[in-house]
C-alpha cells in the first residue's frame, strides 16, 4: 500500500507548475496525510522546500529519480511552524536509488 | 519553465518551434510595441502546430472599454488560442478588473486561458501598479498573470522590479493556482535571476532575433535553441543559477 494519499506530478509541460498542484491537492487532505510530489528541475525543488516551510507542511523525505526528484510531504496543521532543521537539515532523508512509484492519482493539468 | 517566444508571423513561429519554444506568442509590433495581430495570422499559426505547442495571443495595451476588449478576447477563443493576454497601462484598478471579468465571461465555452498582464514600467505612463497583477488575476478569476515592460529602450524587467519582489509575486500567483509569466526585454544574462524566481513561463523576443533587434530583426531558430539550452543548463544545475547559495540539501547522490 502506498504511503501517499496523492501524487502531484510536476514534470509535465504545463503552464501551471507543481506548486499550484500541491496547493490544490493539499486543500482536500487532512493534517498528516502525505503527498508525493515529482519535480524535474532545481528551482522547482527550491520552491517546494520554500512552499512547505511557508505553509507549515513537512518534507519527510526526498529522493532522486533519474534526473529529477521525489518529495514526500506531510500536510501540516495550520499555524504550526516546522523547525528550520526539519526543512533543510539532517531530518530530511535523501536516497539515491531510483524510486519505484505507483501513480494512483491524476496528475495536475 | 516554459519558453515563450513572441512572433509576428508564421515564419517566425516556425523558427521558434524549430528552436524549441514551448509557446509562440503572436503579436504585432506595428501596433504599439506589443499590439494585436490579425485573425488570419493567428489562425494560420494555430493551425500550423499540434496542440502541445501553445499559441498565445497578445491584446497588448487595451482600451478602457470592456465591451470592445471582451469581443477581442472572444475572437482569441474562437481562433483556438491557448491563451489570451490582456494588458493594462492607463487603466485604474476597478476598470481593469471589470474588463477582465467581462473577458472571463467572453471565454465561457472556449478552452482558452485568460492572462492578466501589467507592466513593470507603468509608472512612466501613470499606469496601474504592476504589483497588483496577482490581485487583479485572482479577483477576475483569470488563469494566469504576466508582468511585462512597455519601454523597449534597452532597459528591461529588472530595471523596474527587483528579484525579491518578482519572486514574491510569482510564488503568490503559484499558490493561488495561476500560471505565472515574466517578460520584458529579457536576455541570456538575466537567466540566473529568472531561474531563481522560477516563473512557469519566461517570454523573450529580442534575445532570439537576428542582431538582437526585436523590431528590425526576425526570430531565428538557432538563437532560440541557444537560449533554450542555456535555460536547460540552469534548470538542471549544470550551470549554478543560485551561485553557490542553494538553500536546500545539496548532497543528493546520483
Amino acid at each position: 500500500m502506498s504511503r501517499e494519499s496523492l501524487v502531484v506530478d510536476g514534470t509535465a509541460k504545463t503552464c501551471k507548475g507543481v506548486i499550484a498542484g500541491l496547493e490544490r491537492g493539499m486543500s482536500d487532505l487532512a493534517p498528516g496525510d502525505v503527498v508525493l510530489a515529482i519535480v524535474d528541475d532545481i528551482p522547482t525543488r527550491v520552491d517546494v522546500y520554500a512552499w512547505a516551510q511557508r505553509k507549515s507542511h513537512r518534507v519527510l523525505e526526498e529522493r532522486r529519480r533519474g534526473s529529477g526528484f521525489l518529495f514526500y510531504i506531510a500536510k501540516g496543521v495550520a499555524g504550526s511552524q516546522p523547525r528550520s532543521e526539519e526543512m533543510y537539515g539532517d531530518p530530511v532523508r535523501v536516497e539515491g536509488e531510483r524510486a519505484e512509484t505507483t501513480l494512483h492519482s491524476e496528475a495536475p493539468r | 519553465m516554459m519558453l515563450m517566444v513572441s512572433v509576428q508571423n508564421l515564419e517566425e513561429a516556425k523558427e521558434s518551434v524549430a528552436g524549441g519554444a514551448d509557446i509562440v506568442d503572436v503579436k504585432n509590433l506595428k501596433e504599439m510595441v506589443i499590439g494585436s495581430n490579425f485573425p488570419p495570422v493567428i489562425r494560420e499559426v494555430r493551425q500550423a502546430f499540434p496542440k502541445h505547442i501553445h499559441v498565445s495571443v497578445t491584446l497588448g495595451v487595451v482600451p478602457n472599454q470592456a465591451g470592445t476588449v471582451s469581443l477581442a478576447v472572444y475572437g482569441a477563443g474562437a481562433l483556438g488560442a491557448t491563451s489570451v493576454k490582456v494588458g493594462f497601462i492607463q487603466s485604474d484598478y476597478p476598470t481593469a478588473l471589470r474588463i477582465l471579468r467581462e473577458s472571463r465571461r467572453a471565454l465561457e465555452g472556449f478552452d482558452t486561458k485568460l492572462i492578466a498582464a501589467t507592466f513593470a514600467d507603468s509608472h512612466l505612463y501613470h499606469g496601474i501598479d504592476p504589483k497588483l497583477v496577482v490581485k487583479l488575476a485572482r479577483e477576475s478569476r483569470s488563469d494566469g498573470m504576466l508582468i511585462d515592460t512597455l519601454v523597449k529602450d534597452g532597459r528591461n524587467l529588472f530595471d523596474f522590479l527587483d528579484e525579491v519582489t518578482l519572486k514574491s509575486l510569482v510564488m503568490e500567483g503559484k499558490e493561488l493556482g495561476m500560471s505565472t509569466a515574466l517578460s520584458g526585454a529579457l536576455q541570456i544574462s538575466n537567466l540566473n535571476q529568472l531561474v531563481r524566481i522560477n516563473p512557469d513561463i519566461v517570454g523573450v523576443r529580442g534575445a532570439v532575433c537576428t542582431r538582437g533587434d526585436r523590431e528590425a530583426g526576425a526570430v531565428h531558430s538557432e538563437a532560440v535553441a541557444h537560449l533554450k539550452d542555456e535555460l536547460r543548463q540552469r534548470l538542471t544545475g549544470q550551470i549554478d543559477a543560485f551561485e553557490g547559495s542553494l538553500p536546500i540539501p545539496t548532497t543528493l547522490p546520483a
